[in-house]
């Protein structure tokens, strides 16, 4: 043995380790004899010799069979070995060769001396100053420790990221290279980057593109294909490297070589990118490629680039991957979008690959993204539309598209369905279909139309409808007449109203054009004048979509006539029709005045101040002195006088369309007679006997105080308003005016409210006052809650109203001590229970953050009116109660006693299953609560709760399931 | 039937298994093909597959679906554990075992066995 140490240490190392190895395999000697026959070599003072006899470690173990030291000897060893590395610098790279051969042969090293191999490593080694093969030692020793330990170097962490990120900084050397980008690409995979994935990313990112020539004859076998597949690899490890890949990525795309640009485009195929950078992607490759094309003066090199990069991409385009070809089908989309020319090349290039796919794929989830890639391609044509020429070359691609898209529409699914509209639509308004095709496509929108119900898909198909008939006009005369002939049919079923007012809905959308405008609008006038009970839900529907049809054309220079084509006939509609109402039909008059309400309104909003004037000239001259001469009346009715409360209630229910109009204007444009018919609806309010005229007159005067100018002329309607008020709610009036007079007070205070006008405290604190009244306190209380109530179709800003931010707070923290005062000093039960009331409405209508600094005060009032299971905002106040709950807990606590029985009564016993569902959220909620105060109520709650167990609504029974097993699982609090 | 109890597998969906994070739908320890509920006759019928053959969790598993349907159903009805057949190596034992209501009851006595279960019934956020 000590022979042959002196023969390697003098220059023979081959034959002299293979005789130690097959010495030690025979089992003629020992691996340790070895180690201590080399001990002069490893003590000796000359640097060389240590160097030489460490070698031979290393030498030896190579020839040894795998595995064939134990873990005691590995670690052994290898502790020496890192001894090693802290030697002379001219030992260390021998240690280095020998720690490869160590950590490649023996598989299980303890966790621990690998941590100790990395830290010393890491700390030792300066890598950058050793040869290329002692660099590749390090990185073969990194590279074995991934593969035979890998959980042991997660547990390092950063510490190991970033050592091998320093370890591999500035390596040039393509053969280590390959190794080290082997490594990277597990380390990215495998464990979790945290703050160094940037860097990861750095020392990754200076390698791209690959640019490598291997020397002639290349005697090592790399090739550049390999370093570029390693490097993509990397890039592709972890999704963390997308936000910083993109940007280089695109950067290189700008490059002025074509294989750098191809190299990009692939690389960015390949990678993990999020739908988010996907988008971003797409622009940056529209911005480069519109450059690169504008740059090029002849089109011929950018078509052979585009060519060479389909041939590149075309394998991920039809191969198996489907997440990788969608965004390659993606990438060249934008490619497509980036000039004109490239649409040209690339998508004949790619399109009948693209339409294969779909006609392949009969899972769902799968054609539905290649339709999708589809209709990216279909969009960046009709971006191009008016580029005919470059167009008409795809004129016989669209067929095979058309006939895709026209079996996906026989399919179940709505999704589909809707992509394949877009995708027809997209089709036929770029003027590459040709007129049957149109045609064919606009009889599956009318069916549809009349088909879908509302959805995303009926939106769809509606926008679809009307983009077909603004590309052509010519269709739409008959595509109004069959609709329009559905519309009457559908009556005549008499079982469909969804139908008719599908083709109601559908006619809306066919007006794209004056002509179409006059010929739909006729169409609905002429529905609407047939009147007569047994066409109610027709007329209903067509008043409905008159609103709609306002709202569509108010951009439009249509708008222009709305004035005489609409607003007129529908008052002489209106009036003509106030002859036929009778005491049967008063509810469908209603709901049609409601509607016809809505399409002035819409009209106010949307008309110019002069056309508001003379409108408003014609109706109130109308209104207030029964002037029907514009209108042309026919015959009978001469004389009309809607304002006035002796008037029948045909008459006086006509102010609906008043109030529509006066609601969205902008009252500065009525200076004429406002005065005198606000006089007039303010005593039709008080007087009238008819309910709905009762409301809307209410309204109107809300709207106009509302509005008013600013200025004394407030205070000089306000004031013998309020008197006057006051006096027809005293008890000598009939009750039924005194309410009258009780909620055009609630109204006037909400419109003051509104507008943060400094009455208002006269206002609300009579009106909290009027809660003692025996007769009228009942009316308050039920309807106090509107002065915080949200009403956005008649106070709101694009109506020209006056609405100051936060009234509602303001309301509810001037008022609310008086409430509370009001409920404890009030006598009888009917007073607390108008107080209770208003509380519990107000509360129920503000958001809950303002409530909340009051709880407190609140809960026991709101636990009160608990009681009454009338009360129409018990879901409300059961939700306030469960956010007391958590934000309140001490108050909760303090009045558990009541709160529970309550709670198990209203979530066993009310009618409405919100109630109940309600009530037992509020009660699982309370289990949050410390346990000594709930563990006295455990069982009686369990209990009780088995009834509402057998529920007969199954989301009820639901949540008792989870509140009883929740009380169930209640712990008594462990003694200390 | 006219009357469906709950979504039926809403009820044991988020029982934890003893030995998992996870629940026993997410499991499949339970699914719902193998619930049958017959609602005029008041009877429930559960079988579970346990995750493997010789799972020492068995017993628990069926007890915390038994406690978790006797909490949760109205007292009417009659509730039958079982393991699916040829799932178990005990299978027989198991189900005798859980088929015994004064077993049931006595295991439920035992304070730490309770508490097991109630730790495979609480929701996951607080277990």
């Amino acid at each position: 043995m000590e022979n042959e140490i002196e023969r390697y240490l003098l220059g023979e190392p081959l034959e002299a380790s293979q005789a130690i190895a097959s010495e030690i395999n025979k089992s003629n000697a020992k691996f340790i004899n070895f180690i201590e026959g080399l001990e002069t070599g490893l003590t000796s003072t000359d640097n060389v010799t240590r160097g030489r006899a460490t070698h031979m470690i290393g030498d030896v173990v190579e020839m040894l069979p795998p595995s064939f030291l134990s873990k005691d000897q590995g670690d052994m060893v290898t502790k020496f070995l890192l001894a090693k590395l802290r030697d002379h610098h001219s030992v260390q790279p021998h240690a280095l060769q020998s720690l490869a051969v160590l950590t490649s042969r023996c598989s299980s090293l303890g966790d621990e001396t690998v941590k100790d191999i990395c830290h010393t490593i890491f700390r030792e080694v300066q890598n950058q100053t050793l040869s290329h093969a002692d660099r590749g030692a390090t990185y073969r020793i990194l590279q074995n420790l991934l593969g035979t330990s890998t959980q042991a170097l997660r547990d390092l962490g950063g510490d190991f990221v970033i050592g091998f990120i320093q370890q591999m900084d500035a390596e040039k050397d393509p053969r280590n290279l390959l190794v080290c980008f082997n490594c990277a690409q597990f380390i990215c995979s495998n464990f979790s980057l945290g703050a160094f994935a940037e860097e990861m990313f750095e020392i990754l990112g200076c390698y791209f593109p690959v640019d490598f020539v291997p020397p002639p004859n290349n005697p090592h076998g790399i090739t550049k294909e390999e370093l570029v597949t390693a490097l993509r690899k990397c890039f592709s490890a972890t999704p963390q490297f997308a936000e910083f890949s993109l940007p280089l990525l695109l950067e290189k795309m700008t490059s002025d070589l074509q294989s750098a640009r191809l190299d990009s485009f692939i690389t960015l195929v390949l990678m993990n990118i999020s739908s988010d950078l996907v988008e971003s992607a797409k622009n940056a490759i529209i911005a480069v490629y519109k450059a690169i094309v504008s740059g090029t003066k002849n089109n011929h090199s950018a078509t052979e680039n585009i060519v060479e990069l389909y041939q590149d991409i075309v394998k991920f385009l039809d191969g198996p991957d489907l997440k990788k070809s969608c965004l390659a089908f993606s990438l060249c989309c934008a490619m497509a979008d980036s000039s004109s020319h490239a649409m040209a090349v690339m998508i004949p290039l790619v399109l009948p690959t693209l339409i294969s796919r779909c006609h392949k794929h009969n899972q769902v989830p799968e054609q539905f993204a290649f339709v999708k890639e589809l209709n990216g391609f279909l969009y960046v044509i009709h971006k191009n539309k008016e580029n005919t020429d470059a167009l008409a070359p795809f004129q016989n691609l669209m067929i095979p598209a058309f006939t895709l898209f026209e079996k996906i529409l026989e399919c179940t699914s709505t999704d589909l369905q809707l992509e394949a509209v877009k995708g027809l639509s997209l089709i036929s308004t770029s003027g590459l279909a040709d007129n049957s095709q149109v045609q064919s496509f606009l009889d599956i929108l009318v069916s549809k139309s009349l088909a879908v119900p509302i959805s995303d898909l009926r939106t769809e198909v509606l926008c679809s409808l009307r983009a077909i008939l603004e590309a052509n006009p010519k269709l739409s005369e008959q595509t109004i007449r069959s609709l329009a002939q559905q519309s009457n049919q559908g009556e005549k079923k008499l079982s469909d109203t969804d139908n008719i007012n599908m083709a109601t809905d559908a006619l809306v959308h066919t007006v794209v054009n004056s002509q179409s405008f006059t010929e739909v609008n006729k169409f609905f006038l002429q529905t609407m004048s047939q009147g007569g009970s047994e066409k109610s839900e027709q007329i209903v529907s067509c008043a409905k979509a008159m609103e709609q049809l306002v709202h569509q054309i108010s951009k439009t220079d249509m708008f222009s006539q709305v004035h005489t084509s609409i607003a007129l006939p529908l008052v002489r509609l209106s009036i003509q029709a106030s002859k036929q109402w009778t005491e049967e039909s008063r509810k469908i008059c209603e709901v049609l005045m409601n509607n016809f309400r809505n399409v002035f309104s819409a009209l106010g909003e949307f008309m110019d101040k002069s056309h508001v004037t003379s409108l408003w000239d014609k109706i109130s001259l109308l209104f207030l002195e029964g002037d029907t001469q514009d209108l042309d009346l026919s015959g009978s009715l001469k004389k009309i006088q809607p304002l006035l409360s002796d008037s029948p209630w045909q008459q006086t229910c006509l102010i609906a369309l008043v109030e529509g109009f006066v609601t969205s204007v902008d009252i500065q444009a009525l200076e004429e007679r406002r005065d005198q018919f606000f006089e007039a609806t303010y005593v039709l309010a008080l007087h009238t006997q008819d309910e709905f005229t009762h409301l809307s007159a209410c309204r109107c005067v809300a709207v106009i105080m509302n509005k008013a100018p600013i200025g004394s002329q407030i205070q000089w309607f306000l004031e013998p308003m309020i008197e006057k008020l006051k006096m027809a709610m005293t008890l000598e009036n009939p009750l039924q005016n005194r309410l009258q007079a009780v909620r055009l007070w609630l109204w006037l205070t909400k419109a003051m409210e509104c507008r943060g006008h400094s009455a208002t405290g006269i206002l609300s604190s009579h009106l909290v006052s009027l809660l003692s009244d025996p007769d009228l306190g009942s009316e308050v209380g039920r309807n106090l809650s509107m002065v915080v109530e949200d009403m956005d179709d008649i106070f709101s800003k694009r109506h020209h109203s006056i609405v100051t931010p936060l009234y509602k707070q303001r309301f509810f923290s001037l008022n609310l001590k008086t409430l509370v005062s009001g409920y404890n000093s009030a006598v009888s039960i009917e007073v607390k229970q108008n107080h209770l009331l208003a509380v519990s409405g107000v509360v129920s209508k503000l958001p809950l953050q303002v409530t909340k600094p009051h709880l407190t005060l609140l809960i026991p009032l709101l636990m009160l009116s608990l009681k009454d299971k009338e009360n129409p905002s018990l879901v409300a106040i059961l939700s306030s109660l469960k956010m007391a709950g958590a934000s309140a807990p001490e108050t909760v606590t303090s009045n558990i006693d009541s709160l529970v029985p309550q709670l198990l009564d209203l979530s066993i016993n009310t009618v409405h299953m919100k109630v109940r569902i309600a009530a037992l959220e509020c009660l699982e909620q309370l289990t949050g609560l410390p346990s000594h105060v709930l563990v006295p109520h455990q069982k009686q709650v369990v209990h009780e709760l088995k009834q509402a167990l057998d529920d007969k609504k199954r989301l009820v029974r639901r949540q008792a399931a989870e509140t009883r097993s929740a009380w169930i699982l209640l712990q008594p609090e462990k003694t200390a | 039937m006219l009357f469906v109890i709950y979504s039926k597998k809403d009820l044991i969906r988020v029982i934890n298994d003893p030995e998992h994070p996870l629940t026993l739908e997410e499991l499949n320890v339970v699914v719902e093909s193998n619930i049958k509920v017959d609602d005029d006759k008041n009877n429930v019928y559960v079988e579970f597959v346990p995750t493997i053959p010789h799972c020492s969790m068995a017993t628990l598993i069926g007890l915390s679906i038994r406690v978790k349907l006797l909490r949760s159903l109205p007292p009417r009805f009659k509730v039958d554990v079982k393991i699916a057949p040829g799932t178990h190596e005990s299978e027989l034992a198991v189900n005798k075992q859980l088929a015994d209501k004064e077993r049931v009851a006595a295991a439920l006595e035992n304070f730490h066995l309770l508490e097991l279960v109630n730790q495979c019934l609480s929701k996951r956020a607080t277990g």
